[in-house]
């Protein structure tokens, strides 16, 4: 616990050793500061409009926050002094996790300053304003276990960023994938209609396949936290979702150094 | 204290290291000595759990690094052939990051911090950035950062590369101070820097143990041979022909044509004879002039085909 309390300080202060997280910070206090003047400029308040608004922006913000964390250390040699050092692979990993983490954390809560002015002008500020920022936290955590998991594929921070940036826009594109696969599946289930098919069971295998697509979306997840509805779920989800990429992560920068050949 | 047996390393086809075996005796300073790419960085990063062996284990305090690897790192401080250093962090912040990784107990942090920057003489510098640093301290830095948590053993690959003469003397001198209270690993590709420093060395070269002897054991296997670089005016082939037929040289070569009529040659010798003398009064007879005479050390190379062949000929004498 303490070596992952050393790991997460260090990592946490790196990026205000560096300019990146000052940058990734900026960029974040400029997307959310931006739908706020607008909102507030034109007298009304929208806090669950500018966290979608700012959730959009995800793909873009996570991967720099955590395109550093493997690639760097390995490129800098300093990952030699982690691996020889008692912590174990997964502490490492734990402590650069929550570290980025941390940081994401620490941005959502500057838009705090946006409520704050909201509540002072009167706007209005309901459980849906809650359930969203809770959404959107658990959001960040899946998304920056996808960036560190990227970010120990590759010892190039581009590449790592790159990675990442796919995945996130392969995520939101789920939408309108599942859809088009959905489509395409009833589409050639009727051409090749071996079981002899009614129509309506082709259609229902089409919105089968879109639903399993749509299940592993997570933008769909968060649907019922905006309107204030609060579920266990879409938290095991997101949780299960860090997990398994804290795992993975785990094991590729053991693999690397434990191959045989 | 640490137990190397049949270590055999693979990167995809290409054989780093061949079935070595060696152990190191608590207390002593061994020297990891061989050319670069012969396989020293690669077994240090091994026996310090960083890589793992294709086959083979290593064992350090009796804890084997793969079975036990938190016990046995424990008790190994390692300066890579680069030092990990974080650049953007000053020398105490580095090194006090450091010591909560290797879980010093909070209450000697300071007191240890202070002893070893003492030690290793980067007090002055403990309130820069690292990126500041020159080369030296930074390898200072480096051999700070595996001295925190007082391991047992340290394992320091090439503590010296890239630094000034009198850097060096200052790190070889440090090195035998800490080789007091530890025990050392030191990689090196520069001979007179292990036997300098170190009470017993492995030779290791194309990833197979050549040699493992004391300094004054290699040395003395050594001799069998010895090499002279004379640099003289004169026309070159009536000079070749002149020092062969001094008693003791074996054989006269040139090497190079220098400008204004200058050569330089190289003349093997019998070991444990003297052939400047006589070589000065032929040329002088000639009125050829000496601009430069020295003896040559051998090259590392040389060593390995001399300490292989003397182990084959006598059979490991």
């Amino acid at each position: 616990m303490t070596r992952i309390m050393a790991i997460f300080k260090r990592e946490f202060q790196a990026y205000f050793r560096s300019p990146i997280g000052f940058v990734v910070f900026a960029i974040f206090m400029a997307v959310s500061g931006l739908y706020f003047a607008s909102g507030i400029l034109g007298s009304y308040v929208d806090m669950v409009g500018e966290i979608s608004f700012v959730q959009s922006f995800l793909f873009i913000i996570i991967p720099l926050l955590t395109m550093r964390t493997f690639s760097e250390d390995r490129r800098n040699g300093t990952e030699v002094l982690l691996f020889t050092s008692p912590a174990s692979t997964l502490e490492i990993v734990l402590g650069k996790y929550l570290a980025a983490l941390a940081l994401f954390v620490v941005m959502t809560a500057g838009t705090f300053t946006h409520l704050v002015i909201a509540y002072f002008y009167g706007g209005l500020l309901d459980v849906s304003v809650l359930g969203a920022y809770i959404g959107f936290i658990f959001l960040g955590v899946a998304y920056v276990s996808i960036g560190c998991f990227a970010s120990a594929l590759t010892e190039n921070q581009i590449i790592a960023a790159v990675i990442s940036f796919v995945i996130m826009l392969m995520l939101m594109l789920l939408d309108f994938v599942s859809s088009m696969l959905g489509s395409v599946a009833s589409t050639l289930i009727d051409k090749i209609n071996v079981f002899n098919l009614s129509d309506t069971k082709i259609s229902e295998i089409g919105t089968a396949v879109t639903d399993a697509i749509q299940w592993l979306n997570p933008m769909t997840r968060l649907n019922n936290y905006v309107s204030g509805i609060f579920e266990i779920a879409p938290i095991l989800f997101f949780v299960s979702l860090a997990a398994a990429f804290v795992y993975l992560t785990n094991r590729i920068l053991e693999k690397r150094r434990w191959s045989q050949r | 204290m640490i137990e190397i047996r049949n270590l055999v390393k693979y990167y995809g086809d290409i054989l780093a290291v061949n079935d070595i075996t060696f152990t190191v005796n608590k207390g002593e300073i061994l020297g990891f000595l061989g050319p670069n790419g012969a396989g020293k960085s690669t077994t240090m990063n091994i026996l310090t759990g960083f890589l793992s062996a294709t086959s083979g284990t290593v064992t350090v305090n009796g804890f084997d690094i793969l079975d036990n690897p938190q016990q046995a790192k424990k008790c190994i401080g390692y300066l890579p052939e680069s030092p990990p250093l974080y650049l953007d962090m000053t020398v105490v912040e580095y090194l006090r990051f450091v010591s909560e990784l290797k879980g010093v107990p909070a209450a000697q942090r300071i007191k240890q911090l202070a002893e070893i920057m003492k030690l290793v003489r980067i007090t002055d510098v403990s309130g820069r950035l690292i990126k500041n640093l020159s080369k030296g301290y930074r390898q200072r830095v480096g051999i700070a950062q595996a001295m925190i948590g007082n391991p047992e053993v340290l394992v320091l690959d090439e503590p010296t590369i890239g630094l000034d003469p009198k850097q060096i003397i200052e790190i070889r001198n440090l090195i035998k101070e800490l080789g007091k209270a530890h025990t050392i690993i030191l990689s090196s590709h520069i001979l007179p820097e292990v036997q300098a420093v170190c009470e017993r060395v492995v030779i290791i070269n194309k990833g197979s143990i050549a040699a493992i002897d004391t300094p004054e054991g290699l040395s003395h296997k050594m001799a069998k041979t010895s090499k002279l670089q004379l640099s003289a005016e004169g026309p070159s082939r009536d000079i070749i022909q002149k020092i062969r037929l001094v008693p003791g040289v074996r054989n006269a070569e040139q090497v190079i044509e220098k400008e204004g009529g200058i050569t330089v040659f190289e003349i093997e010798v019998d070991p444990d004879t003297d052939v400047r003398k006589p070589i000065f009064f032929e040329m002088a007879r000639s009125s050829w002039p000496i601009v430069e005479f020295k003896s040559l050390d051998p090259t590392l190379e040389e060593i390995f085909l001399q300490v292989t062949s003397s182990m084959q000929s006598g059979k490991r004498g």
